[in-house]
């Protein structure tokens, strides 16, 4: 049963409704697929920060992020991504971006981001952003 | 018919708060007829310029609150007005990190800021009082 939202602290905020950051892992052929579902700022970093980092790069082969439930990305966030592209780029593999919303993906681009991996929203166009 | 301004006032008392005071700025949007990107980017100004006051503000000192006033006017737009008594810090010197930098020679951080800057319609900082007042219009 899902508790109501009226606990309330003495300066009014609610603290019981965010639901945490998931990752979810599945590693295929070519590459390794990471699924971000929730909120990437400095406390969705905090929760899958290691985990994405150790995820991304312990296959050693490429990487392909769904962002289609990523509801929001921070500079902390975006940090995260770079940090794992660079370390993937070491053994001459590739990150990419899938599916990220409009505004996640303004945020990605007002970054640079698009410069330093591949953003694209078909899975069909998956296997040449990785070459 | 232009909507009436409205305000809402928030005090963060570090990272714990900023999660859901920003979430009830989403809702303070909403309510007001703010749309999905405007608020996104006023979401962002949140997060950055607490995050960067509460990372980087405090060196030693003692650590007061945030405040964060929310304004909507008019005309659709929104005023978000950050207060802390750190020492002075103007965010909006900090030099554009180069975005357009290859992948082994990009640095990872110093985005926040020009994110903000980039995707807002005007910024401004002012030392008022011994306390720092950044101010962003989404």
């Amino acid at each position: 049963m899902v508790p109501p939202r009226t606990s309330l602290e003495p300066h009014g905020f609610d603290r019981l409704a965010q639901e945490p950051m998931k990752i979810e892992c599945t590693s295929k052929d070519d590459f390794t697929l990471v699924a971000l579902d929730g909120r990437l700022d400095v406390e969705g970093v905090q929760q899958v920060g290691d985990a994405f980092s150790f995820q991304v790069t312990v296959g050693r082969k490429p990487a392909v992020v769904d962002c289609s439930r990523l509801s929001f990305v921070a500079s902390l966030g975006i940090g995260l991504l770079v940090t794992a592209a660079k370390a993937l780029s070491r053994s001459g593999h590739k990150l990419v971006l899938l599916r990220p919303s409009p505004a996640v993906e303004e945020t990605l681009r007002t970054a640079g981001i698009h410069h330093l991996m591949p953003i694209v929203h078909d899975d069909a166009a998956v296997p040449a952003a990785l070459r | 018919m232009p909507r009436m301004p409205q305000r809402l006032e928030l005090t963060l008392h570090g990272f714990a708060d900023l999660e859901p005071a920003s979430r009830r700025v989403r809702e303070f949007l909403r309510e007001g007829g703010i749309d999905d990107r405007r608020s996104y980017h006023a979401d962002l100004a949140i997060e950055e310029i607490v995050v960067n006051v509460l990372r980087h503000g405090a060196r030693g000192g003692p650590k007061g609150p945030i405040g964060l006033t929310v304004e909507l006017d008019a005309a659709d737009g929104v005023l978000l007005t950050f207060a802390d008594d750190e020492h002075e810090f103007d965010p909006w010197s900090l030099p554009a990190p180069d975005v357009n930098a290859p992948l082994d020679e990009r640095k990872v951080g110093g985005l926040g800021v020009h994110l903000v800057r980039t995707l807002a319609r005007r910024v401004a900082y002012e030392r008022k009082g011994g306390r720092n007042e950044t101010r962003v219009w989404i």
